[in-house]
């Protein structure tokens, strides 16, 4: 290395004018964005995001410096008089230590930011490691790859295949996915051919959630290692042109081998198996939407005692209790097909049973028939948005990730509600003793009774990891540090989350009428707002001990639509009244005037434009005059009532006429 | 300097094979045919190639002087900086530059030029670069490989007057395929056939005959090593 050679690659003015560039644009928008207000999160969010202009100009400015004495000519007298490489490694410390600087000014930034803008000090804590794997690494491997490249005595035609580099790394490339699922496995194909180059933050359409890391993921660790280790490899090899390196080459692929290892990631794009991936297997291929209520069950599982860890993905170990009120020898059990069973025995000695997993349905067969079945099962696995891995969890209660006795419907349809879709937010299991161990800092709603253990009766285990913090409150469980800004901090968060439960709850009940006794006094457990992102009806939950939800979602519009839904008996009943998929389509936490008033236009709207629908309204006419001449707050009132118990009218006529009598 | 059994393989092809040869302070000119194996033989001797066998014994240290065959300066700098550039790798002390600086200018006769950039001088300038920022620091073996190629006939014949001027001062090979230039500025001439050397011809002993008869005569072998 010859420090004292600096000076002479600095005298480019091109090169000058691209170094002003990479530090004056980034910084500057970083300074806009901070003094706009962002939140250190969104502010990293956004680096991250614009991370492959940076390295892309990187490669260029680096391409640039390094291959000079290749270009002028001056590399091998300059390796004659100092050494091997002696140029191009005082050049590639040169852009290194350009980039150091670069990190440190961007990282000073974003601490400003996060002081001046965040409700928390989690970030400052939370940020390095991601900035690390997500900017700078990223940013390395570009360079030293462009380092390799430089040196080549055929540079001209190797940085084609670095431009080739720079596209599969790109977001183009990401982009590039099957809406469709294709006749051949071309999509696994290309993701698989894809996946070594995805070394940079991944979001394509998907914006980042507050309680996942930034896809720090074990497998993408290993991504950027094998990175590391090959470009290491190759520098020795093509560089110092000695053998040693072809060990690093083969070391680099043993990485990648295992980073090809099944693993739960955040990746959720438009490809038919990315985020509509349940839409794909329960509606396209299997058809199966049409929700039918939970047979009555006459057994239950009355006792889980698991052990959970999350690495790649989720991994399951432990005993089953299983009861039922008569003798039998078969039962079922449902489990999301993304998790696979490898193990299911029987604990007691003399019974023997046979199982099968078929999509979600796991069927046992035992021997003889019994009433009480001790089972130990193990299973292993992962769903693409409920994410299970060491960086973070996000397991509800409703979600079979655990298994629940009988066939239970995952995924719905709301015929009624648009034709939205959703996970099915009333999966539950009989109230049941649960022991949960795992080596991870989780919250969950049941009690911590010792490092790592939680146990706790309830009818669904909800397991959360990730950036969240407990909270000390008698009412709310934990909070999402990242997602806090200036001026709404833990207490402020806490406040409001408060206030809106008790205020949508005395609405509910005091305006509509509708008893929620079932929702009151009861430790809130919040997630993200992934947990319903894209879906409908899935931001909030109740179960028999806790409620689940996204923050900002406790609302009367949540809950109403919640048990508006929940009511699957009168589904068949709601679908077939226009004028109810009309109003069921109001938002809840508007004022009964608003909410009229927004119906009275849906309802003129559609007799001006009649034509256009296929389904019609019936007395359209006489429901605009009822509505234009009801009292607003009596009618919204009612028509709650009405959709919440549709036979109490009888239908819709019957519906209307009552509120043209209350006229 | 000793060159002892210096072999050069490459994708078993062997491109320099078994050289041994004792190198006095004196101008070498090294010619053959293209392919012969030039200047592979030269870049080892500057050891920019490491050989496959075979050694190289420095009798005064490795303080080289190296022009390249595609010899180039780095177009933003001036002459001078460009000299300071390769002074730094010589790792010479900043008060001995400058004066070494112009003296080696001065007998390249480029003072004139040294505050031009680089990228308004000709290729015979660049040449004369290249001799300037070899001869710097005084080195004991001076390699030069090509360094005539592309030049018009004044230029290589003032490039011959410089190097003629360096004679009995340091070991300089001269690589070339011209073979007026070796008889111009060279006392012995190397000849190289497939890389096996053919002929080390003192050309001051045989100045009764012509360069060129001597060069063939080395190629078909009748010429006594």
């Amino acid at each position: 290395m010859n420090f004292s050679i600096w000076k002479y690659i600095n005298k480019s003015k091109l090169l000058i004018a691209m170094e002003l560039l990479l530090f004056c644009i980034p910084f500057g928008f970083a300074l806009f964005f901070t003094k706009l207000g962002m939140t250190g999160f969104s502010l990293l969010h956004t680096i991250v995001r614009f991370n492959f202009y940076v390295c892309f100009f990187v490669v260029i400015i680096s391409f640039y410096v390094i291959s000079s004495a290749n270009r002028y000519g001056y590399k091998e007298v300059s390796e004659a008089i100092a050494g091997k490489a002696i140029y191009e490694n005082s050049a590639l410390i040169y852009i290194s230590t350009l980039l150091f600087i670069w990190n440190i000014g961007m990282c000073i930034i974003l601490i400003v930011c996060s002081n001046m803008n965040d409700g928390s000090s989690f970030f400052l804590r939370w940020f390095p490691l991601n900035y690390v794997c997500n900017i700078t690494i990223p940013q390395l491997i570009c360079i030293i790859l462009t380092y390799i490249i430089s040196y080549s005595e055929n540079a001209s035609r190797w940085i084609m295949s670095e431009i080739g580099f720079l596209f599969l790394i790109s977001p183009f490339s990401e982009e590039i996915v099957w809406t469709r699922k294709p006749d051949f496995p071309i999509d696994a194909i290309w993701n698989a051919f894809r996946w070594p180059f995805a070394i940079l933050y991944q979001n394509g359409e998907w914006s980042p959630d507050v309680q996942n890391d930034f896809q720090l993921e074990k497998v993408r660790l290993l991504v950027l290692l094998f990175w590391i280790i090959l470009l290491l490899g190759l520098s020795i090899l093509t560089v110092y042109k000695k053998r040693m390196g072809i060990v690093f080459v083969l070391c680099s692929f043993i990485v990648l081998a295992v980073s090809y290892h099944s693993s739960s990631l955040y990746r959720l794009n438009s490809s038919w198996n990315g985020s509509k991936a349940d839409y794909w297997y329960y509606d396209v291929e299997n058809k199966n939407l049409n929700y039918e209520p939970t047979e009555t069950m006459n057994y239950r599982i009355t006792d889980y005692d698991f052990e959970v860890s999350f690495d790649y993905e989720l991994s399951v170990s432990g005993d089953i209790h299983m009861s039922s009120d008569e003798k039998r020898d078969e039962f079922h059990m449902t489990l999301y097909h993304g998790y696979n069973v490898n193990k299911l025995s029987p604990l007691d000695l003399d019974t023997k049973i046979q199982f099968s997993q078929q999509g979600d349905d796991i069927n046992i067969k035992v021997n003889k028939p019994v009433d009480d079945l001790n089972l130990h099962i193990e299973y292993a696995g992962h769903h693409n948005k409920f994410y299970s891995n060491s960086r973070g969890a996000l397991l509800p209660g409703f979600f079979p990730w655990y298994p629940m006795v009988g066939e239970k419907q995952i995924f719905l349809k709301y015929g009624e509600y648009g034709d939205m879709y959703g996970y099915n937010p009333y999966n539950r299991v009989a109230m049941t003793h649960f022991i949960l161990r795992t080596n991870q800092k989780i919250i969950t709603n049941l009690s911590r009774v010792d490092a790592g253990m939680y146990e706790g009766d309830s009818d669904g285990i909800t397991v959360l990891m990730g950036n969240l913090s407990d909270c000390v409150d008698p009412l709310i469980c934990d909070y999402l540090p990242l997602s806090l800004y200036k001026g709404y901090n833990k207490e402020a968060f806490v406040n409001e989350q408060k206030q809106s439960y008790i205020e949508s709850l005395n609405k509910i009940k005091d305006f509509y009428g509708i008893d929620v006794s079932e929702l009151e006094k009861k430790k809130i457990l919040f997630a993200s707002k992934d947990i319903g992102r894209n879906y409908t009806n899935n931001f909030f939950a109740v179960f028999g001990d806790y409620i689940l939800a996204a923050p900002g979602y406790i609302t009367c519009d949540s809950i109403l639509h919640y048990l508006i839904l929940r009511d699957s008996e009168n589904r068949g009943t709601r679908e077939n009244a226009a004028i109810i998929k009309l109003f069921i389509m109001s938002n809840f936490d508007d004022t009964p005037e608003v909410i009229a008033e927004e119906l009275l236009e849906k309802l003129k709207y559609r007799k001006d434009n009649e034509d256009e629908y296929s389904e019609k309204i019936e007395d359209i006419e006489d429901w605009i005059t009822v509505i234009s001449k009801t009292d607003r707050t009596y009618f919204v009132r009612n028509m709650v009532q009405y959709i919440m118990n549709p036979m109490l009218y009888g239908d819709e006529r019957d519906f209307l006429n009552k509120m043209r009598e209350g006229l | 300097m000793e060159i002892v059994d210096l072999t050069k393989r490459y994708h078993k092809k062997n491109v320099v094979l078994g050289i041994n040869l004792h190198l006095e302070k004196t101008n070498y000119g090294l010619v053959g045919p293209n392919g012969a194996g030039k200047s592979t033989f030269i870049r080892m001797l500057a050891g920019v190639v490491q050989p496959t066998s075979g050694e190289i014994i420095y009798d005064y240290g490795k303080n080289i002087g190296y022009l390249s065959q595609k010899f180039g300066c780095i177009p933003e700098l001036t002459v001078y900086e460009q000299m300071e550039y390769f002074a730094c790798l010589k790792k010479s002390t900043n008060t001995k530059w400058e004066g070494e600086i112009n003296s080696v200018l001065k007998m390249v006769n480029l003072t004139e030029l040294k505050n031009e950039k680089c990228k308004n001088l000709s290729g015979g300038m660049i040449r004369r670069v290249g001799i300037a920022q070899a001869l710097l620091g005084r080195p004991g073996l001076m390699l030069l490989d090509e360094p005539t190629a592309g030049l018009d006939p004044d230029e290589r014949k003032s490039f011959s007057d410089i190097i003629r001027k360096l004679k009995g001062t340091m070991t300089i090979v001269l690589s070339t395929h011209i073979i007026s230039d070796v008889k111009n500025a060279c006392d012995i001439m190397l000849v190289l056939e497939k890389g096996v050397l053919v002929g080390v011809i003192d050309l001051e002993k045989n100045n009764d005959r012509d360069i060129e008869d001597l060069y063939f005569s080395a190629l078909h072998g009748m010429v006594e090593k």
